[in-house]
C-alpha cells in the first residue's frame, strides 16, 4: 500500500516559502554575536556589519551550503541496538529536555525537579521500547545552576543506552559534553567514529543568534559531530501571526544556522529542526500544542525534504498540566500529524508548557507512540492478506478466530496495547476504577525497581562527575 | 498660557485610540502641538480614556493582547509628539509608577520582557528598559541614578536565573535593597525561586506581571 503521508504545502508553496527565507537572509539578515562567525561570513563574501554583528547572507552562499549537508545521518547508542539510521521516510520519537519541575510519582504533585529524578526518568525511557533518543528531559534544581547542563548530562548519560543529545551550550559546554562521551567510549576517536552524543543549537527568534550557542555549535562543527538545528519563533509574537510567514522566518533563521556550520565544516552532519508555535492572544502565555502547531509539523517535513536534510520537530508537548484528557489530545494530535506529516525525529514529551516532566508520562507517551507508529505502518494487500481462501473455508456463520489464518497474521496486524483500558465496565471496576495516569504510575513504579539498565563501569561514572564538578568550579561566580 | 481644548478633538482623538489608530493619533497630537493646546489634557482626558476602553474590554475579553498593544502603542506615539510640550513644571506624566526592566547577565532573551514593559507601560507605569545581558552593575547604578519604584529582573534559562539573585545581593551590599520593590520573571523562575532569593514578586506571564505589579505598588 501507499505509505500514508500528509501534506499542507504544494511543490509551489514550499518553493514560495523557500525563497521568501533567501530574501529575509539577503536583505534583512540574522545578527551573529561572535567575532569569529563574522570572520567565517566575511572571508566567504557575505555582507557583514562588524559593529551589529548583522550578517546579510547572499542566496547563493546559502544553496551552496544546503547542498553540503549529508542527507543521511546515524544517531549512534551506546548499545548498537538503539541506533537510529536516519533515512528519508524514517520517524521515530524522542524527549526533548530542559523542564525544571516534575510531579512526584508518589503524590502526583508538582515539585521542583532533583538530580534523582532525572535518573529515574531516564531509566523509565531507557525501558520505553518506543522512545529512541534523549535529551535530559529535567534540569535538576539540586546542582548548581551555572553548571547544570554539565551535571544533567552527567546523569542523563549514566541512565541510559540509548542517543543522547546534549546542548550546544559554549566552546566549553561542548568541550565537557564531548570529554564524557569520550569517557565512555574509551577516546575522542571512538566517540567521533559512533558518536552516541549529538549537540542541539538553539536560535532564538527573531534573526537574533544567542552568542554561547553560536560558538557552541561551531565547535561541534569544527570536531564533526552532529547537530540539530532549531528556533521555536512564536507566531504573533516573535514571528509573523501568519502561519507561511512564520514558517519562512523559522525557516531562515535554521537555514542561517545550518550555512555557519557548513562554513566551519563542510559536510558537517546537521538535522534541520523547529520548535515552531504560537503565542495564546488571551493570555500571553506561550502555547505548544495547538492545532497550528499541529499544522506546522508536516509543513517543517516538508521543507527538509526540499532541501535532503533529516528533518526532527518538537512534538508530543502539553499545555496540559497533568496527565488527563486534554493531554491525550494534545500528544496523539501532534504526534499523528508530524509522524503523517514524515517528520524523521520527533522529540517532546513534557507537560505544562515544557515545565513538568513526570516519569509515568513517559509510559503514557510510550503507549501513544506505539499506536501512531503502527498507524503510519499500514497494511499489505496481497493475495495472503486479503485471505479469500479462508473467508471461503470459514464461509457463512463462521468463526475466523478458529482459523490459523488468523494466529498467523494478527501480531502483525493488530496493535497490542500495553496500558489502554479495553476492559468491560464489571472488569474495570472490579480493578479500582483506575485511569490511565493511575495505571502508568504502577507501571512506572515497577520499571523502577526492575529496570536496572547497563550501569556505567564505576570508574567511568566518576569521571563523568567529576567533569561536572570541575565545570562548576568553572562557571560559578563566587 | 496653553489653551484648552474642544471637547470634539479630545473625543476624537479618543476614538482614534480606541479604533487603534496610530495614525489619527499622530495627525491629532500635531495639530494640538501646533495649535498650541494644552497637552496635559491631551494625553488625560484623550488617549488615557481610550486607552482605559480598550483595557476595559480586553479585560471582558471582548478584545485580547494584539488590540491592547496596538492601541497601546498608538498612545505611546501621541504622548511621544505632546512630551516636548508640557511645561517643565508639568514634565513628569502623571504615572502610577516608575519601573527599571532589564534581561539579567548572560541571557539575551527580549521577547517577554518587551511584552512585559508594554503592558506596563499601559496600564500607566513609567517603562525605563535596560535591554538585555544586563550585568548587575548596571542594574544598582540605575537604581541609584533613576530611583525607580521597581525593578524588573527578566531570565528565560536555568543557567542565567542565578543571576538575579546576584542583583538583589548585589542591591543589599550597596544598601539600595530597601529603596526598590524587586520583581522576577521569565520562564524557569517560579513563585518558590522569587522567595528563595528575596525578590518582592513574581509572575507567570506579563497580563499578571501587571496586576502583581499593582498590588506591590500598593503595599509601598
Amino acid at each position: 500500500m501507499a505509505q500514508p503521508k500528509l501534506e499542507f504545502l504544494t511543490a509551489e508553496e514550499v518553493e514560495s516559502i523557500h525563497l521568501t527565507s533567501l530574501k529575509i537572509l539577503e536583505e534583512t539578515g540574522v545578527i551573529f554575536p561572535v567575532k569569529e562567525a563574522l570572520g567565517v561570513f566575511h572571508e566567504r563574501g557575505a555582507k557583514v556589519n562588524h559593529e551589529t554583528g548583522l550578517v546579510k547572507i547572499p542566496p547563493d552562499i546559502v544553496e551552496e551550503a544546503i547542498a553540503k549537508v549529508p542527507s543521511q545521518v546515524t544517531l549512534f547508542a551506546r548499545d548498537p541496538k538503539y541506533d537510529v539510521p536516519v533515512e528519508k521516510d524514517t520517524v521515530t520519537f524522542g524527549t526533548i529536555g530542559n523542564a525544571t519541575h516534575v510531579l512526584d510519582l508518589e503524590t502526583g504533585e508538582r515539585r521542583r525537579a532533583t538530580n534523582r529524578d532525572l535518573a529515574d526518568i531516564t531509566r523509565v525511557i531507557d525501558a520505553c521500547q518506543n522512545i529512541l533518543h534523549l535529551e535530559p528531559q529535567v534540569t535538576p534544581q539540586d546542582v548548581p545552576k551555572e553548571a547544570s547542563y554539565q551535571y544533567s548530562w552527567a546523569t542523563t548519560l549514566k541512565n541510559t543506552v540509548k542517543h543522547v543529545r546534549l546542548s550546544a551550550h559554549g566552546k566549553d559546554g561542548v568541550q565537557d559534553g564531548i570529554k564524557m562521551g569520550s569517557a565512555i567510549a574509551g577516546g575522542q576517536q571512538a566517540l567521533k567514529t559512533k558518536p552516541f552524543i549529538s549537540f542541539m543549537a538553539l536560535i532564538p527568534s527573531p534573526l537574533a543568534h544567542d552568542p554561547t550557542v553560536c560558538e557552541g555549535f561551531m565547535e561541534a562543527a569544527r570536531l564533526g559531530f552532529p547537530i540539530w538545528f532549531e528556533s521555536g519563533p512564536v507566531a504573533g509574537a516573535s514571528a509573523p501571526v501568519t502561519l507561511a510567514g512564520a514558517l519562512a522566518l523559522n525557516n531562515a533563521e535554521v537555514l542561517s544556522g545550518i550555512v555557519l556550520a557548513q562554513l566551519v565544516r563542510p559536510g558537517t552532519p546537521v538535522i534541520y529542526g523547529s520548535f515552531l508555535r504560537i503565542m495564546d492572544m488571551r493570555t500571553g502565555n506561550v502555547s505548544i500544542s495547538s492545532p497550528e502547531f499541529c499544522i506546522f509539523r508536516p509543513c517543517i517535513a516538508a521543507l527538509a525534504r526540499y532541501y535532503k536534510m533529516p528533518s526532527w520537530a518538537g512534538v508530543m508537548l502539553n499545555d496540559a498540566k497533568i496527565i488527563d484528557c486534554q493531554a491525550g489530545y494534545e500528544k496523539a494530535l501532534s504526534a499523528l500529524m508530524s509522524a503523517l506529516g514524515g517528520v524523521n525525529l520527533l522529540c517532546g514529551m513534557q507537560l505544562d508548557n515544557e515545565h513538568i516532566v513526570s516519569a509515568e508520562d513517559m509510559v503514557v507517551n510510550d503507549e501513544i507512540v506505539g499506536a501512531v507508529l503502527r498507524i503510519l505502518r499500514g497494511f499489505d494487500v496481497n493475495k495472503e492478506t486479503l485471505a479469500l481462501e479462508v473467508i471461503d473455508e470459514i464461509g457463512p456463520r463462521g468463526v475466523f478466530l478458529r482459523s490459523r489464518h488468523t494466529m498467523d497474521h494478527y501480531r502483525r496486524e493488530l496493535w497490542s496495547p500495553s496500558i489502554t483500558e479495553r476492559s468491560t465496565w464489571t472488569e474495570w471496576k472490579a480493578k479500582g476504577e483506575p485511569d490511565m495516569w493511575k495505571v502508568a504510575r504502577e507501571r512506572t513504579k515497577k520499571i523502577l525497581k526492575t529496570h536496572e539498565g547497563e550501569p556505567l563501569p564505576h570508574q567511568v561514572a566518576s569521571e563523568l562527575d567529576a567533569i561536572a564538578r570541575q565545570a562548576a568550579k568553572r562557571l560559578v561566580k563566587t | 498660557m496653553k489653551r484648552n481644548f474642544d471637547a470634539k478633538i479630545l473625543k476624537d482623538l479618543t476614538l482614534a485610540v480606541e479604533n487603534y489608530d496610530s495614525q489619527a493619533v499622530e495627525s491629532i497630537c500635531n495639530t494640538a502641538v501646533a495649535q498650541n493646546l494644552d497637552p496635559v489634557q491631551a494625553i488625560e482626558e484623550g488617549l488615557a480614556k481610550g486607552m482605559e476602553e480598550v483595557s476595559r474590554k480586553f479585560e471582558a475579553e471582548e478584545v485580547f493582547l494584539p488590540e491592547l498593544i496596538v492601541a497601546g502603542e498608538a498612545m505611546k506615539k501621541g504622548i511621544r509628539i505632546l512630551e516636548p510640550h508640557l511645561e517643565a513644571s508639568r514634565k513628569e506624566r502623571k504615572n502610577i509608577g516608575k519601573v527599571v526592566m532589564g534581561t539579567v547577565a548572560g541571557d539575551v532573551h527580549d521577547l517577554g520582557k518587551q511584552i512585559v514593559s508594554l503592558l506596563f507601560f499601559i496600564a500607566g507605569f513609567e517603562i525605563q528598559d535596560l535591554g538585555i545581558n544586563v550585568p548587575a552593575e548596571r542594574f544598582v547604578e540605575a537604581v541609584r541614578k533613576l530611583e525607580p519604584d521597581m525593578l524588573g529582573l527578566s531570565a528565560l534559562m536555568t543557567t542565567t536565573i542565578p543571576q538575579q539573585k546576584h542583583v538583589i545581593d548585589a542591591l543589599r551590599s550597596h544598601h539600595l535593597r530597601e529603596k526598590v520593590v524587586v520583581m522576577v520573571g521569565g520562564a524557569a523562575t517560579d513563585e518558590e525561586w522569587a522567595e528563595e532569593i528575596g525578590a518582592d514578586g513574581w509572575a507567570p506571564n506579563a497580563v499578571l506581571a501587571v496586576k502583581e505589579a499593582k498590588t506591590l505598588m500598593r503595599r509601598e
